[in-house]
């Protein structure tokens, strides 16, 4: 850890995605020593953001001394608080975005700057695994299958779809 | 010939009537006659997009099913003077539920004949010479939902990256499945920029063993429109305005 190091710490900053509707923090960046960070979707940027509106390399921050500044590399422009930038200073408490409809980013420096390294999940993010439960989905399924509305409705389904063909003609 | 398509979700909230109204706005604006047809009797919701309110709905679908009107008559032009909705020559026709409390409650009480909504939908098709009806369902299985997926010739199954939403989809999938409806596809909803949109695909696709025809971004701009119009004409360039596109197509070609 360089806590305490030779005053390293003022160099210290986060990138903190944000909800896109409720703006808190849904994952989190710390870097300490850094003096450029690469953004984009491609797997080899240091913050990696699969989004399709994110070019692979969208965004770059750039450290000069103890001031930052950010400049835009993809395609699809970059806003700084709102306003669309190829290359501006950046300051505490800015917020970046990735494209106009895309994702946001709220950059930190210098104090309150949290111990954690590198990527850090905020809170609980929505698994992408898509589970299902098979035996309850059986269950659940049988309740409904079985009953004599749904039996009836399952001989008449293909009449019911040709018929409609008929009337509309 | 004249498509009949149901969008459902398992559950509240996905975002099933806003989709609705988008898809059947993207469906005129190609110079279809397009119908939607609120049957969310219990919570109606997708007139709202559409500005229409109590006052200006002169009969609903519960007037219908209840023996005081035709079917056609219950028809709003939503699409007649909207500069706004650029139809481009098409047509679009609402079916409302009705917004009176004591309408609502009526229904809650005593259901309603769901053979009287499935004949009306067909007059529907043949009077108002339709190209394409939506019918927006009542989240949940019940009997008016079972046989709107049943006449449907298309399911849109639409559901978040969210776990309590994914029992439900596995098995609305697997009813629809019975009922052998000829075009089955999921929509995932409200996805956050984390997740890649090929994955989520891929993902749904693995689990529900049905195609995806589109995945659409949880967006701050939805918020800040909430039910003020239709969104895909105030962000004509929006990502979600281009998904909606894409699912449009894969449903009517």
């Amino acid at each position: 850890m360089t806590e305490g190091g030779w005053g390293l710490e003022t160099a210290a900053i986060t990138l903190t995605l944000l909800h896109p509707t409720r703006g808190t923090a849904l994952q989190e960046w710390t870097f300490r020593q850094d003096t450029r960070i690469r953004i984009g979707r491609s797997p080899d940027n240091d913050v990696v953001i699969p989004s399709d509106v994110v070019s692979r390399h969208h965004v770059e921050l750039r450290r000069h001394d103890q001031a930052w500044e950010v400049v835009g590399l993809g395609s699809n422009g970059t806003l700084l608080d709102g306003e669309r930038i190829a290359q501006a200073p950046l300051r505490d408490g800015q917020v970046i975005g990735l494209a106009p409809t895309g994702p946001t980013l709220r950059f930190r420096a210098g104090t309150n700057i949290p111990a954690a390294e590198q990527t850090m999940y905020v809170g609980a993010l929505p698994g992408l695994s898509f589970e299902v439960d098979e035996r309850k989905k059986q269950s659940q399924l049988s309740e409904i299958v079985d009953s004599d509305y749904f039996r009836q409705l399952q001989q008449r389904a293909a009449g019911l779809r040709a018929r409609k063909a008929d009337s509309a003609g | 010939m004249s498509k009949i398509i149901s969008l459902h979700s398992f559950r509240g909230g996905t975002g099933k009537s806003n989709l609705t109204a988008n898809l059947a706005v993207t469906a005129a604006s190609g110079g279809r006659r397009v119908g939607i047809i609120d049957t969310d009797i219990q919570s109606p919701g997708v007139h709202v997009l559409f500005g229409l309110n109590e006052g200006t709905i002169a009969h609903s679908l519960n007037d219908y099913l209840w023996g005081r009107c035709n079917i056609e008559d219950t028809a709003c032009d939503v699409g007649a003077g909207k500069v706004d909705l650029n139809l481009d020559g098409g047509r679009l026709f609402l079916i409302p539920s009705s917004l009176n409390a004591g309408d609502i409650a009526r229904v809650l009480r005593e259901g309603y004949d769901p053979g009287r909504l499935n004949d009306g939908i067909r007059q529907l098709l043949s009077r108002l010479n339709l190209d394409v009806l939506f019918i927006d369902t009542h989240p949940g299985v019940n009997e008016e939902t079972l046989l709107s997926i049943a006449i449907s010739d298309a399911l849109v199954i639409i559901l978040r990256p969210d776990q309590q939403d994914y029992q439900g989809t596995a098995v609305t999938v697997d009813l629809a499945r019975r009922l052998e409806v000829p075009d089955l596809v999921l929509v995932v909803n409200k996805v956050l920029p984390l997740f890649e949109t090929g994955a989520v695909r891929d993902q749904a696709e693995k689990t529900f063993g049905a195609p995806v025809a589109g995945v659409l971004p949880l967006c701050d701009e939805m918020v800040q429109l909430a039910s003020g119009g239709i969104f895909c004409r105030h962000y004509p360039d929006h990502p979600f305005t281009k998904g909606v596109q894409q699912i449009a197509r894969r449903l009517l070609g």
